[in-house]
């Protein structure tokens, strides 16, 4: 597991007060952890928050695992990249 | 002995026209299936109050399908709000055509227990509490009587008290429960057809009492997120503080009904933001302060109007969102009130809204006035009654510009852009928090 995906799973756990030890990479987090529609968004919030990035706002609900969290994570680090 | 509790809930829009905007509104459809899955409260209430020797079924309008027989109960009860009404109606006539005695109970029933009197062998007029026992004991004695007054006042004292049966739900998918911590309202608006109705004085359940439900609900439910069924719940502050120090340890998610006047309190907004609210629903009815003048006896939200757009910014600054809720066609209503409404929703940046038609529920303040005034279109319109439906001629404008109005003001308020717009809103707020 990567620094940057262990720090990922701390964070939303952080914010969703649930484990997510036994959480996989492509699980829907939004069905894993019982999500509503206003705690997925405060999830994407707090992610954006802590690792400096932005979601587009007409793409928010098509980030639902960690792996596509982690991906536009990366994809937004590396263009901060010069 | 068996009772079996049938419950008819949820909502509805009959205006075909409405319904298909209605599928492609996301937030109207969202809470409309919130309403629609949320379970009977009374009747689990009921179930409560009901002795522990007779076993109780609590089921849902689905679970009884036209085409299979009926499942046998010595004695049925049946609850349904005004816009089901008939169906309730013809749900009780086949029960008793097969020969099961049937009772009906719940708002509709107790605004116009005439009516409902021809469809059961027994009504239940106002709070089950103090009727419910004694029907049940006349029943076993063989000696129904047509017609139960229940409680208005005191409810909640030990001796009428019994916790709602929620461990009947076990086994459905329910994700949201109810608990209820208080009954009725003083406000008194004059279209209101909601508990105060049921009541003579605004009723507050003891705190220890609602932690226990909690606890209770969340044992027959996995994670539910909580709706605290009231109509205002933080009328009185002090108790709103206990009941919120109470529930916070409890790590809720939960959402209530209350006045704007929550605002005036920054220890209890942070308190509110603390125990888990994620949303308030506010009937903030009009933007302007002349629209609202005699809504409710003592004008009170008239008087209140001129400061909702700082307290809603302090609300939602605590990152707990307002539900922001609107009627259109009061009397002081003309055709520029849909562009008002429009106009204040962007302003304030409330994030969520909920537009509906003023409704004259049989039995309110409203329906008689209107009666009076030869203004309701039909006699008995109960189908109409689902807040989107226009049943009423209005006084500033006709019906038809009201519909139009209505239709106009869905789809510049509940569409993908508006949508968006206040969930990057709503991230932005959470994160100054953060």
């Amino acid at each position: 597991m990567s620094d940057r995906e262990q720090r990922l799973r701390v964070v939303l756990a952080e914010v969703s007060r649930q484990s997510l030890e036994h959480t996989g990479l492509d699980d829907d987090l939004v069905r894993e952890l019982g999500l509503d529609s206003l705690a997925a968004l405060r999830l994407l919030a707090a992610v954006e928050k802590r690792f400096g990035v932005r979601f587009p706002d007409e793409r928010l609900a098509e980030f639902r695992t960690l792996r596509q969290l982690l991906d536009l994570i990366e994809g937004q680090k590396q263009e901060d990249t010069p | 002995m068996k009772i079996g509790l049938i419950a008819l809930s949820g909502v509805r829009v009959r205006t075909p026209e409405l319904a298909a905007l209605g599928v492609t509104l996301p937030q109207f459809v969202n809470r409309g299936q919130v309403i629609a899955s949320l379970p009977s409260l009374g009747l689990l209430t009921v179930a409560g109050l009901t002795p522990p020797d007779v076993e109780v079924a609590y089921r849902e309008m689905p679970d009884v399908r036209e085409q299979d027989p009926l499942e046998r109960f010595d004695l049925v009860g049946i609850s349904s709000f005004t816009a089901q009404i008939d169906e309730a109606y013809a749900l009780a006539d086949r029960y008793r055509a097969a020969g099961m005695p049937v009772v009906l109970g719940g708002l509709h029933v107790s605004l116009a227990p005439e009516e409902a009197a021809t469809h059961a062998d027994s009504i239940v007029v106002f709070g089950a509490e103090g009727a419910w026992p004694r029907l049940v004991e006349d029943f076993r004695h063989g000696r129904l009587q047509p017609r139960y007054d229940g409680l208005r006042a005191g409810v909640f004292e030990p001796r009428h008290y019994a916790r709602p049966r929620f461990d009947l739900l076990r086994g459905r998918p329910y994700n949201h429960m109810t608990v209820q911590t208080s009954r009725g309202c003083p406000l008194d608006c004059e279209f209101c057809a909601a508990s105060l109705r049921i009541t003579s004085a605004f009723q507050q359940k003891p705190v220890p009492l609602i932690v226990e439900e909690i606890h209770a609900a969340r044992a027959a439910t996995e994670q539910p997120f909580f709706e605290f069924a009231d109509d205002n719940t933080f009328l009185n502050k002090k108790w709103g503080k206990d009941f919120l120090r109470a529930i916070t340890p409890l790590g809720l998610s939960w959402f209530t009904e209350t006045d704007i006047s929550v605002a005036d309190d920054d220890e209890l907004l942070d308190l509110l933001a603390e125990s888990g609210c994620r949303q308030i629903l506010v009937g903030l009815e009009s933007p302007g302060a002349d629209d609202l003048d005699g809504i409710d006896p003592h004008n009170w939200k008239r008087k209140r109007c001129d400061r909702y757009l700082e307290a809603i910014d302090k609300i939602q600054g605590r990152g707990v969102t307002v539900n922001g809720c609107f009627v259109v066609g009061l009397d002081n209503h003309t055709p520029e009130i849909f562009g008002r409404v429009k106009e204040f929703v962007e302003r304030s940046r409330l994030l969520e809204v909920q537009i509906t038609v003023q409704t004259p529920f049989p039995g309110t303040p409203l329906y008689h006035r209107l009666a009076r005034e030869g203004r309701l279109l039909q006699p008995r319109y109960w189908d109409r009654c689902t807040l989107f439906d226009v049943t009423y001629r209005p006084r500033g404008m006709t019906v038809e510009q009201l519909e139009e109005g209505l239709r106009w003001l869905f789809r510049e308020i509940y569409n993908e852009k508006e949508y968006i717009r206040r969930k990057r809103h709503y991230m932005e707020i959470v994160k100054q928090r953060l």
